[in-house]
Formats: structure tokens, sequence, C-alpha cells
């Protein structure tokens, strides 16, 4: 209200009144920072006043000496000023805002930070854009307790972190609810200085809003809106630099040919390498120019790999109009050669006072993302996504993985320029074609507030929004011609067998194109009432809430182009076979939301909210999800807060219409009849017309404590979720005799989630050194509670009382020792010998069979996250230090290919596999004759597939911790850069990803890697250097 | 919340489906009930030589390589199963059922008991004649598909049939627990379905292409023969001669190359590059190079034993001890039955234009002998079938093979017929039925054919009938089994085939070659092939055949 107050009196500035004394003055803030925009006016006069300039300097005429100033700005107390005898004025106006005033956003609105009873964390707009990044989902971790996260790629454009809110509570799909202003919309990629706050929602009371998508947690992120202020104008520049932060270490030319003639000779077979081939290697004289000596990893990785990111946003306004506009430029280049990532943010946020009571606030942003990759991917995240790529043996091929297949005692290219070895990484990198993604996003959105003036407190606002995005992808596939050598020792031959790189074995050039059409329609009108009756604050909301989705899709192929410098499709007309696609869907939701709460004297508080929510992927029976949510806290002083919270939330991830029994037409003819062929219709899966929600109930217990006037500060929560109904395919075992007459996706099985996390913050001034130190740590623990089980499996490898993700395989018992250890231990039923794994006969039937696998290793998602952070301020410099960690989790260096389904072992667990080059580590360490004292199996180039079974043998923790951030700035005294018409200038350096404690580090692996993968792209480490100016 | 009413009214989630066809579609009229019937015909062919449960499981080797007329090569799984089955001991288990018709039968029996439903929900859209007709087609598939797995999985000896589920709501999580029902009862439901079939579906005339009733009264035929209900087999084909559709053509080869000719009762036609399957591609001869650079897979060749089993060109019976005629050659194939030259072919034939080198070092058979290599590629017995390959394609790889199926044919009725009679002590007129199907084939009025007396001399002339009119059509395996003949004929046996050698002249030498090294085996259990032990394991009331 006193807004509003404050406004009314601006109106009025402009009106020329009587007056006599002059004053004049200067007011500025509680640093000494001259503030503008503050209202001084003669208290009780009602029409006089002025502002400030940006100077702070204000001059009115007061109409007698018994005036009293009044001044007034929003978010600060008002002063009051005698005026007396005095006529000028030096005013310091304080801070408003408490600690616990602080607005935080909650679902549909603002809270204040005292009287909030749910579990939310939060981090602003200083903290987003202290440390460079070129995703924002990277820069989460560790910083906001209770969030989870897990970055395996370094991939420009493609290296978002998995994000989880308290880990996983379902065997569905766990990715929180995101919306950017109150609408779904995928936020890393909105640049940092855009974003005002990001605040995640984690327990039912105040995720519980959401409903039906609430169940996994809500990332609120809102953007910079306009402030009654002078124009801003700030300029933001960087340059950085990356390189890989981590990287396994192969065998060189020389180790390569020394080992293999080692495992040769241990296999019994001929040696590959002879003395003349060795000195070869070493001394790169092969007169044919095919042996050498080469590191392909250093080949295909550049040293550094530069980006830039700049990015400009204009904020002011006066009463009647404020805006935020900004604009942004990304450029990061990959460090493999031809990937990099180019994005172009802009946003025009607006509000406009329509009248006193009426406000309308217009927004529009659009963004522009470009990715770039080689024919063969670069590495993508998920060491299976690039399925498309080749068969299934070879779907996680990417660059890396052709890096680490390559030998290395051959030269890259034979002297007529061919490429040597089946798998060649420069083939891949260079001469494999390309694909590129252009995304292009609009987003825009309408709202109109309108505070009653009736009845005071009550607004009503309306608000629309519309999104749409464009995917184009374009992938041209080139052959590459490769001669694979095979040298025999015996006779000293050297074949050269020619064929295609295996990238694209059918030798014939592809292009493939594809447009995807997405758009989005929300609407929201919601009452929202708060009010104050001497110690009872009263609030209440009314939310009605709609939204809906369609999308289209068409993709296309051709092949055989005679030529491909420009790759049109138009340039063939064959068209590559099953390549033209087009679909369409479309779905919506909408829901009614009642919320109020209650606070006694400011201490006692209660708040309690209903949602109802419709989702179309229901049947209209089981279409209403009721989602209630009730909450309490109990300030009992200015220091400590406790409250505690209780609530259902829901989860409806799952494909359309599952509650429909869908036909599907056949896309090619399926019989002939009567001399023609003809298409037909046959049922798609079996329906579940009492396909529901699954529900997730939350209990959170928590306390907040603030101790000595912010010197200390704490959050804790506690909570358990059990989430029921669990949506997911039907397991158990069923009689082929009913021939799967049962829908996919049933509500079935129970899961649960137990943790805490805790934050503290110590907050000080010494002299003028200013800072805080934060720490963190989160905790989730998941368990099944219920499964549909075979029922006669085993008890050691019931899912149940396991959590989700865990790792089922064999238990090691070292290595077969000996020919009698070997004749006396049970085997499995693959061929072994001594120094190859031995295993644990868990049932003891003297054979080792899938029934003696169990629980071997946690889940890749960690159990614990921890974050450490360090904030110095001293005169012009500042300085952070954060640090990010998380323990509790192990991944897998072998075992079940994810999107693939099968177990196989990898380039980091079985030598010399397909013939690649092994690490170094695996070789070393290898059991040999002379060396039975090993870590790793016998050493073979052989496959043994009793080595690569999933076993804790592979198993590797995958705790770590890591100096996330280091950062040091140096901002320019005003008195300085005033000269320049600069506000400010800061200058400042910023390292990420600088080094990292880790049991993996020994091998070059990063913890975060994807547990499973035969390669790749590294995570980055980036120094940045950049600029700031504001004007 | 009047505002609340009016958004409430421009509802975003009563969507139906705008991206799919959902089951009211597929049921809106005849014609898209036609196309929902489509999805149905691949089952005709599925049990076929050309389907993927040619050997009565899901599994794609002929079951004739099961028996003694035709042998597979390869020793490794996919092309070698076969001989895998017949002659490593343990190789056919209850956990590696070979013969398991049941899981992919049922899968189709669901399909089809889906659509029934369907038809029974929008009936409405159909006249009671079109609705008696569309329930005409999916019973009739439905019985093959019963038929099938009765053949496979019933037990004589526990008196076990197979688990009757005659609608969809029966299959169901809740209901798993379902006993198999006796001999009699399974035939009798499958006879049921039949009989539907066979008077609501239309006559071929009408049918155009389409299942039509005569299709449905030959596979009554067949059925009730399995049934040994031989009255309504007999009365199935004495239903099928009535309608004066079908009778013998002059030209054997014709038989197999359209559905149109009048031997042909019904059968599952392909189209080039469109729908196809791959009989060519794996049963062509290395020697048979596509337009594309592929050669045939030469999986599987005739045995000796087979070859020697066609009669002279008189239809006496052939005598193998005389070496001479023995190996066939272009020389001596016309002193034999003229089905030999339409079923094998051999060295020096002429084939797609060009002349067979069946010998040692030759196109078509780079030799070595059986079980030398897991997969040759080539023949070992020296032979390769003609029949129901392909000759004029000479793409098989690039355009697949699309000869079609002829599930039923008129042939198969006439002995069925004959068996019929013989069951009834017909002798006489089994033998005339006999005695007028190698007229046709011999090609003259005064063929010799063996004079019946008995059910058992009635039985040898039967099978031997059976065995080379109808070869490669996948019926040999079933009918030693079902006559109780396949111990006698098969266990211990080892088959034979020819290799040729080339002198410098030109002349080539032929000499017998073993194409087995172990004894085949049929132990009497083979008699009832187990079902899945998923079943027996989820469904408590199903009980496994006896011996498994």
């Amino acid at each position: 209200m006193k807004k509003t107050l404050t406004l009314l009196i601006a109106l009025f500035f402009c009106i020329q009144a009587f007056a006599q004394i002059p004053v004049k003055g200067r007011v500025v803030d509680a640093d000494g920072e001259p503030l503008p925009g503050v209202v001084v006016m003669q208290k009780s006069s009602g029409s006089m006043g002025a502002m400030t300039d940006e100077n702070g300097n204000f001059s009115l005429s007061v109409s007698s000496a018994d005036a009293v100033l009044l001044f007034t700005l929003m978010g600060y107390q008002d002063a009051e000023e005698p005026v007396g005898a005095k006529r000028h004025f030096n005013v310091t106006l304080k801070d408003d805002t408490t600690f616990l005033d602080e607005a935080v956003v909650v679902g549909y609105g603002v809270q204040k930070k005292g009287t909030l009873t749910s579990s939310i964390a939060s981090i602003n707009r200083e903290k987003l854009s202290s440390a460079p990044t070129d995703n924002m989902s990277n820069m989460l971790g560790g910083k906001l307790p209770g969030l989870v996260s897990r970055q395996t790629s370094g991939v420009p454009g493609e290296n978002e972190a998995q994000i989880y809110i308290r880990g996983i509570s379902t065997t569905g799909t766990s990715t929180p609810l995101v919306l950017v202003d109150g609408v779904e919309r995928d936020f890393s990629n909105l640049d940092p200085s855009e974003i005002a706050d990001i605040t995640i929602l984690k327990d039912a009371a105040s995720a519980a809003v959401y409903g039906v998508k609430g169940a996994n947690g809500v990332i609120l992120v809102t953007t910079r809106r306009g402030d009654v202020a002078s124009t801003t104008v700030t300029y933001n520049a960087s340059v950085t630099m990356s390189g890989n932060a981590e990287m396994i270490e192969l065998l060189d030319g020389e180790e390569f040919a020394y080992w293999h003639n080692k495992a040769s000779d241990l296999d019994g077979l001929m040696r590959e390498y002879s003395e003349q081939q060795i000195g070869y290697i070493r001394n790169g004289n092969d007169p044919q120019g095919i042996f050498g000596n080469t590191d392909y990893l250093d080949l295909i990785f550049k040293k550094v790999a530069y980006g830039q990111n700049h990015n400009l946003s204009i904020s002011g306004g006066s009463k009647s109009v404020r805006y935020f506009v900004g604009g942004s430029y990304l450029d990061q280049d990959g460090i493999i050669d031809n990937v990099w990532f180019k994005r172009y943010n802009l946003r025009s946020n607006v509000d406009i006072n329509l009248s006193d009571d009426l406000t309308l606030k217009l927004d529009v942003s659009g963004r522009i993302e470009n990715r770039h990759q080689n024919g063969v991917s670069a590495g993508s995240s998920d060491p299976t996504a690039s399925l498309d790529n080749g068969g299934a043996e070879y779907g996680y091929k990417n660059i890396v993985f052709y890096a680490l297949s390559a030998r290395p005692t051959t030269k890259p290219m034979t002297p007529d320029g061919v490429y040597i070895g089946y798998q060649n990484p420069l083939a891949a990198r260079d001469a494999s074609g390309f694909q590129e993604k252009n995304r292009s996003f609009v987003q825009t959105g309408v709202t109109l507030q309108y505070n009653v003036p009736f009845i005071k407190g009550l607004t009503a606002k309306a608000m629309g929004s519309y999104d749409f995005q464009n995917t184009l992808q374009k992938k041209l596939l080139l052959p590459c011609d490769q001669v694979t050598p095979k040298y025999s020792s015996a006779d000293e031959t050297l074949t050269l067998t020619p064929g295609n790189s295996p990238h694209l074995a059918s030798g014939v050039n592809q292009l493939t194109e594809s447009h995807q059409l997405f758009s989005r329609y929300t609407f929201t009108a919601q009452l929202n009432y708060q009010n104050t009756f001497d110690l009872h604050e009263v609030g209440a909301d009314l939310v009605w809430e709609q939204s809906g989705t369609s999308s289209r899709y068409f993709a296309a192929g051709k092949q055989n182009f005679a030529i491909t410098e420009i790759p049109d499709l138009d340039f063939s007309t064959d068209v590559t076979p099953n390549s033209v696609r087009g679909y369409h869907s479309n779905t919506g939701r909408q829901g009614l939301l009642l919320r109020a709460n209650y606070v006694y004297d400011g201490k006692y508080i209660v708040s309690a909210s209903l949602r109802n929510d419709w989702s179309a992927k229901f049947s209209k029976s089981h279409r209403l999800g009721v989602f209630p949510a009730l909450s309490l806290g109990w300030r009992m002083n200015e220091a400590l807060k406790l409250r505690a919270s209780w609530g259902v939330l829901g989860n409806d991830s799952i494909s359309d219409f599952l509650y429909v029994q869908g036909v599907s037409l056949s896309t090619k003819p399926t019989a002939v009849i009567n001399g023609k062929p003809v298409q037909s219709i046959s049922t798609t899966s079996v329906p579940n017309s009492d396909i529901t929600w699954e529900t997730t109930t939350t209990y959170n217990v928590g306390a907040d404590l603030r101790l000595w006037d912010g010197l200390l500060s704490a959050e804790a929560d506690v909570f358990y979720k059990v989430t029921t109904n669990i949506l997911q395919s039907q397991a158990g075992e069923n009689p082929p005799s009913i021939g799967s007459n049962f829908p996919a996706i049933v509500n079935s099985g129970v899961v649960d989630v137990k943790g805490f996390e805790l934050s503290l913050k110590h907050e000080n001034k010494v002299g003028e050194l200013a800072y805080t130190i934060g720490a963190n740590t989160s905790f989730a623990r998941n368990r099944y509670i219920s499964i549909n089980d075979s029922d006669n499996i085993p008890a050691y490898q019931s899912k149940l009382g396991q959590s989700l993700g865990a790792v089922l395989g064999y238990v090691s018992d070292g290595l077969y020792r000996d020919e009698q250890d070997l004749a006396s231990s049970p085997k499995t039923s693959n061929a072994v010998r001594v120094g190859d794994i031995k295993y644990k006969d868990l049932n003891g039937d003297g054979k080792i069979t899938a029934e003696d696998r169990t629980w071997i290793a946690r889940s890749p998602i960690p159990e614990v996250m921890f974050g450490l952070d360090f904030n110095f301020k001293w005169r012009g410099f500042d300085a952070v230090l954060f640090f990010q960690g998380a323990t509790n989790t192990e991944i897998m260096l072998c075992g079940t290919y994810s999107a693939l389904g099968y177990s196989d072992g990898t380039y980091y667990t079985q030598a010399f596999k397909w013939g690649s080059n092994p690490p170094k580590y695996l070789v070393e360490g290898s059991w040999t004759p002379d060396h039975t004292d090993a870590s790793y199996p016998r050493l073979s180039t052989q496959s043994s597939p009793n080595n690569v079974y999933t076993s804790d043998f592979w198993a590797r923790d995958a705790s770590y911790l890591r100096l996330k951030n280091v950062q040091l700035g140096y901002t320019f005294p005003k008195t300085v850069t005033r000269k320049f018409y600069v506000d400010a200038l800061r200058l400042y350096v910023s390292a990420s990803n600088v080094f990292t404690i880790s049991g993996l580090s020994a091998l070059g692996i990063d913890p975060e890697a994807p547990s499973v993968n035969n390669g790749y792209y590294p995570q980055q480490r980036v120094v940045s250097l950049g600029a700031s100016l504001t004007f | 919340m009047a505002a609340v009413g009016v958004l409430a009214a421009c509802s975003s989630v009563d969507l139906t489906p705008t991206d799919r066809y959902d089951l009211a579609y597929a049921m809106k009229n005849e014609a898209n009930a036609q196309l929902y019937l489509n999805s149905f015909y691949s089952i005709g062919a599925q049990w076929g030589s050309f389907g993927s449960c040619a050997l009565g499981g899901a599994n794609s080797n002929l079951s004739d390589g099961l028996t003694d007329i035709l042998k597979y090569g390869a020793t490794a799984a996919g092309a070698g199963d076969c001989n895998l089955i017949m002659t490593v001991d343990g190789q056919q288990r209850v956990d590696q059922n070979y013969f398991d018709s049941w899981t992919t039968g049922y899968g189709l029996i669901r399909r089809i008991n889906e659509a029934l439903k369907a038809l029974d929900t929008y009936k409405a859209n159909f006249s009671n004649a079109s609705a008696a007709r569309i329930r005409g087609e999916l019973l009739f598939f439905r019985s093959i598909v019963q038929f099938n797995m009765m053949r496979v999985h019933a037990s004589k000896k526990d008196d076990l049939g197979i688990i009757i589920y005659k609608t969809l709501d029966e299959m169901s999580i809740e209901g798993k627990n379902t006993a198999r029902k006796s001999l009699s009862e399974s035939w009798d439901a499958i006879l049921q379905d039949i009989d539907f079939a066979c008077e609501n579906l239309p006559e071929p005339a009408s049918a155009r292409g389409r299942v039509h009733r005569y299709a449905a009264y030959a596979l009554k035929a067949r059925a009730m023969l399995y049934a040994e209900r031989y009255t309504d087999a007999l009365a199935a084909v004495q239903a099928v001669e009535a309608s004066g559709l079908y009778g013998y053509i002059d030209s054997y080869d014709a038989i197999f190359q359209d559905l149109a000719n009048s031997e042909v009762i019904w059968g599952v036609a392909y189209s080039s590059a469109v729908l196809t399957h791959s009989f060519d591609m794996k049963y062509s001869m290395p020697g048979d190079y596509c337009l594309s650079g592929s050669k045939g897979g030469g999986y599987a060749g005739p045995t000796q034993e087979f070859v020697d089993a066609f009669d002279n060109a008189d239809g006496t019976p052939f005598d193998a001890s005389d070496a001479s005629k023995r190996f066939i050659t272009n020389a001596n194939v016309s002193a034999r039955d003229p089905r030999l030259a339409s079923s094998v072919l051999y060295n020096g034939a002429l084939w797609k234009g060009r002349t067979l080198e069946c010998f040692e070092g030759g196109e078509d058979q780079k030799y070595m002998p059986y079980g030398a290599t897991k997969s040759p590629g080539n023949t070992v017995t020296g032979y390769y079938m003609r029949k129901l390959l392909d000759e004029t394609n000479r793409d098989f790889v690039l355009n697949g093979s699309y000869q079609p199926w002829p599930e039923f044919r008129y042939a198969e009725l006439e002995l069925i017929k004959a068996e019929c009679l013989a069951r009834a002590g017909k002798y006489a007129e089994a033998r005339t039925v006999i005695n007028d199907l190698r007229i046709k084939r011999f090609g003259r009025d005064d063929v010799y054919t063996a004079p019946i007396s008995s059910w058992d001399t009635a039985l040898d002339a039967i099978l031997h009938e059976r065995m080379i009119e109808l070869c490669y059509e996948g019926h040999r395996f079933w009918d030693l089994r079902r006559t109780g003949r396949a111990h006698a004929v098969l266990d211990g046996k080892k088959y034979t085939g020819v290799l040729w050698k080339k002198a410098p002249d030109g002349s080539f030498t032929p000499s017998s070659v073993a194409a087995d090294v172990a004894a085949h085996r049929y132990p009497e259990r083979f008699d009832r092939f187990p079902i899945p032990q998923s079943e027996t394991k989820n469904n408590t009331k199903a009980r496994q055949n006896s011996d498994w």
C-alpha cells in the first residue's frame, strides 16, 4: 500500500504550489551511495514535493520553518526531518526490508520470509551473475540445498545438468517442474543477466499449489523488471577459455606395441608387432608411411577453446512506465573442431500503470540457439543417446569413442592422405559431415493487475501467455574411406584393407532434415487478498489456470548426392527409405487453486491450500485430482522459527491418451488382397482406462534460525516423501496365454524418500572487510517399498528396500590365484583362466549364474550433495570461492548400457576391446604371471566375457569435492569512473571446475561421467576474464 | 466464480485424440473394418514355409528339415536349428522351446479377441450380414492359430489341449489361472469357430481376394484330420469339391506360381519390394548371384533318401540300389516321377539360364562335409530345392521374394479325403483318389499305384504321396508325428547325399556321402512338445505335458 501512496504523492509532484522557504539537500543510503528518485515533501501538506536527482540532490520550498520534511522511497524506511533553521539537509535512508520482511517468490505470488511455513530455497541475481556459465542448470548444484545435480558432459549447448529436487522419488519421470514467470518454460538457456532470482519449492506446502505437476518439486525463475529509477545501462563482456578438466591417459605407440605383444604372448598368439615395426613406431621412419606414434587424444582436442559472452541491459522507469530491456550473445567453441554453440537472447519486460489501480505488464522475449557438431557427434552426455548414429553395437559412437578406439601405433593418414584405422577419430571429426540444430523461441506474456479500490488488499490479476518454438535440424552424413592395416610379424607382411569409415558403412551420403513446431498457451486468472486487522494477518488466493500445448513434426531425408557442397534436399531425388515422417500431438491441463494464510501476532502461522487439477492424460472419470496441503509455523522470537507441513502432490508424466484404445494404420502394406498391396489397421498397446495420478505425499519439519543479527543463520529441514500409484510399465510375470492383455503403463508400486537439508550462513563485516561464509548439505535416500517383482525372486535380488538406480550384479572375490583356485572355485559359463575375476556363488549351486547377482552399487545420482562458499568484499575488491561436492554415489565402469539394455565390457575395463587403445591403468595394473598382485584382471588381447560382467569389481565411488568456482573482481572507485561517465566498472577473472578431488581422478575419469560409457566429451575447466560497465 | 465457470466451459482437457486413430475408427464402417481385418492376413502364412513360424514354433526353419527329406547344412543356431534339435540330446527343452507356438498364438488370439470385442461394441455400424462376415474372417484366423497350437502342444497321453479363450475379457491378469481344455473340448471349440466361418464367409467370387468359405472348409478338413474326426474332415473336403471351383491342373510347377489356378483354394500373396519374404535368399544356391551382387544362402538341400523316394516314370517304385540312376542328372531325371524335376535341383540342371554346379569346387557346392564348418552356406547333400523357389526372381535381395504361399490346395484335400476313406475301411475308394492324383502328376492314365488292402498299406501309400506331393510345404514332420510313425521313420537315422567330382575331361563321377555325423533322434515325448515354462510358472492351473 505504501507503494500506491508513494505513487500518488509523486503524481502531485508536478503541481506547482505556494512556497516560501527554499531548502535543499542530499539523500544517500546506508553505504553513502546517493539515492535518486526519493520523494521529498512537506509532511501533511499533501501537495508539495520534489524528487532527488541521480546524485541524490533535491531542492524545494516549504511553507514555514515548522514544516517537517518527509522522505520516502520504496524499499527504504521513511525519514522525517524538521526544517527549523536548517536549509541544507544530509539525509540517510535506512533499508526498509528487515530480514524477516524479505519477499520470497512462491507459487502464484510472493510471501514474506518471516511468515513462510514451507521449505524453499532461493538464489538471487547477485549470486547467479557472479560466475560465468553457458548453461544456467550447471550453476545451481551445491548452491541450493535440496537440489541434486549431475553434469555428465561438456559439449557446448548440450552440457545441461540433470536436476532433481530432493533426489528421485519415483520410477517414472523425476524431473522437476520449471516455471519462468509463471509459465512452464525451460530456463537453462536464459542468460544470467535476465534473471532476478531462482527459487526451488521443495515440500508439499510450497509445491502443492502446482498440484499435478508438483510432485518432483518446482523451480521458479523470475526474470528482471524495471524499477522507478533513472535509466541504468549495464554492459557485461567476458572472454572464456576452456579445456578438458579430466582426461583418461592411454598408451602411446611404443607402449601399445609392448603391451599388445605381451598380451599376445600370454594368449599364446602370434605377436602383432615385430622389433622392426616397433622401431618404425619409435623412430617414425616407416618407409611405407604407415607405422608411427600417434596421440589421438592430443590430435582431436584443442589446447584451448575460446568463447565470448556479451550482454547489455537497460532498465529504469517512472511511476507510469517501468522497463527492463536486455539482450545477450553467447558464442562458445568446443574443445573439438567444428563443435560450437551460439545463443542470442532478447527480453523486454514492461510495466505500465494504465491508471492508479490498473497495471499492464507486457513481456516479450526471444531466443535463438544454434548448435553445430560434426557428422559423428562430439560426444553426447548420454552414452547411448546417439542411437540413430548406427547399429546397437556402435550406438554410443562419438568422436571421443573413435579416439579411444584408434591404435596409437600408426600414423593418422597414409602418405596418399587416406585415413588409417577402422575407427579413425580424425575421419570422424573432419570428414563425417555435420549436424546442426537451430532452435528459436518466442515467449510472450500479458498480465493485467487490478487493485480493487473498494476492498483494501484485494487484487485481481489475469495473465495470458503464448510461447512457441521451432526446432530445425539438419544432418549431413558423408562417407569416408579408411584403410585398416593388418600386420603379420610372422612373415612381416602388411596388408591394408580399404573400407568405409564405420560411421557410414553404407558409403552412401545422406541428408536428413526435420522441423518441429511447439507451442503452448497458458491462461491464469487470480484473486489475491491480503490484509491485516490488528494482530490478525489474513490472506487468501483463488487461482484458475489452464494451459495447452501442441506440437507438429516432420522429417525427410535423401541420399546419394552427386555433390554435397550445398546440402539441400532438392539436389537429389533418391529418398532415404523410411525417412519421410510427420505427426502432431496436443494436450491440455487445467486447475483451480484455493489458498489461505493466517498469521496471528506475527507468531502463529497457518497456511492451507487445495488444488484441483484436470489433465487430458486421463479418462473423464479419472481426470480430476485433488491436492491438499497444510502448513504450520511458530515464530518463537526474532531468532527462531519452527515450521511443519504436509501435502499431497501429483505427477502425470506419461504419454497422452493411454486410456484410449488406439489403433495404428500401418505405414506400409501388410497384405496383398486381390493382387493389390493394402495397408492395415491394428491395435496399439492395451489401454488403461483406470490410469490416474501418481501421488506423492510429503511431510516436512523445519527450523529457521537467525542469531546475532545475521552473524549466524541456519535453515534446517527434515522430510519424508512417499510416492504411490507410480506410473510405470507393468513388471511382474504373467503367463503367455493371456496374450499380454494388460496395459503397458499402470499405477503400481510405492517408493519413499527421506532426507534432510541444512544450510548455515555466517555474515560479518570486520572493518572494511565484509564477508559471508555459507555451507549447505542435502541428503535424500530413496527405496522401493512395493514393486511388482517376480514371486520367486531370491531375497538378495528383491528390489524391496533397495534404492532406485542401484545396480544388480555379481560380487567379485578377487582374481583366480592359481590353477587349484581355478579348479575348486565356482565359474561362469565362460572360459576362465588364472588371473580372471572370481565371483561369489551366492546361492551355493556351484556355478555362477544370473541367480548369483545381488545389489552391488549405488545409483549414479548422489544421495548427498554439499556446497561451501566464501564471499569477500574489501574496498573495491570482491572474491568468491565456491566448493561443491557429492557423495553416496557410484558409477559403473562397465555394465548395462542404459538405452541398449545389454551388458558388455567398455574401453575402461577390457583392454584392447575391438582393437582399442587401453587406458594405462588397465594394462599396467593387469594380472600377468609376473604381476600376480594385480588390481585388474588378466592381460589379454581377446575378449573375456567373464571379466566384464556387471560386478562390484567395476563399481567406483563417485564421491567428489570440486572447487567449482573461484573469482576475483575489482570495482573501480566511482570518483574515478564518473569522470568517464561510467557509473560502475568492474573487472573480474573467474575460473570454474578448478580442481576435483575424487577417487576417479587417478583414472582420468570425471566423477560425474556417465555410468557405463565408451568415451564421453569431458567436462570443461573454464577461465574467464570479464568486464562489467554500468552507465 | 462466474468467470471460472465460463473458463471451465472452454476446457483444455476434454480432448479427443487428433493425432491417432482410436478403436471406434477401426470399426466405423465396412471399409475400415476391412483395413482392420487386413492386419490378420499375415496369420495365413505365418506357419507356412515362408513364415516366421515355419518350424511350428516361433522359428523359421522348415519343419521338413526335421525329417528324412530335407537337410540343413548348418550346425549353428539360426540356420542349423533343425540339426540341433534332432541330433543334440537335450537341445529341445522346456526352457529352450523351439516349438513354442503358444506365446505367438495367444498374442494373436488376444488381437483377434480384441477385434471380436470391438465388433460387438460397434455392431450398430454394420448390417447383420457384414457383421457375420467380419466375425467369420476373425474366427477363421483364430482357428488357424488354435489349430497350429494344438498341432504342436496337444498331448494325447495327458488328454490336454490348449486354453480356450473365446473373449478378450477372459484373458486378464485376474483370470490368468486357467486350465487347459481336454483334447475333445479344444477341438470342439476350434470346430465351432470354423463352422461359423464356413457358414458365414462368402463365395470366392464375391470375396474378391479375401477369405472365403472354401478356405474355411479346407481348414476344417485339415484340422479335423488331426483331430481324428474323419467324418467331419471328409464332409469338409466334399463341400469344397461340391463347389466345382477346384480341380487339378496340368502343370505341377504352375500351382506355386500364382493363386489364381484351380488347385489353390486359398493362399497368401506377396508383392515385389513391398511385401516380401526371404525364401529365395535362404534357400537359393551360392552360385545364384543377384544383380546386386549378393548370393543365395544355400541353407538346405533335399536328401538322397528323398530323391530315392520318387517313383519311376511309370509309377513303379524306384530301386535305390541302382547307382547309375540314383544320382540325378539331366540324363536320368526323365525316368522318374515328373515331380522330381520340379522339386529337386541337381548337378547340371538348368536354372536361371545357367548350369548348376553342384560338384566339388563348383560354384554351387564348394564342398565340405557336413559338420566340418558350422555354416557352410551350400548344400551338404548335393541337391537343392526347386519347388517354391522363384526362378524368375533375379534379385531376391533387392526385391525380396514375392511368390505366393498356397496355404490350402486341392491335392492336400484329396489326400485328406483318401485318408478319411481309408480310415473308414473304404480302401478301394481311397486308392482311386490317390490314383487320380498320380494320373495327373505322372501324365499317364496307366500309372502304377500301389494296391491298398489294409490301413497300414493305405497309410504307406498316403504318407508316400503326401511326402512327394506336399514336399517343403511343412507337412512331413507333422504327418509322421500324428500317425505315430515318427519314431520308426526318424529315430536313429543318418541321411546321405551325393558328391560329384569333376574330372579334367569335364566328366562327373558321383559318390554317396554322409550328410549326418550323429544319428537323428526322435524321443517319444516329441509327440507332445511342451508349453512354455513361463505358462506353468505363472498360471497355477496350467499343466505341463508329461515327460517335459
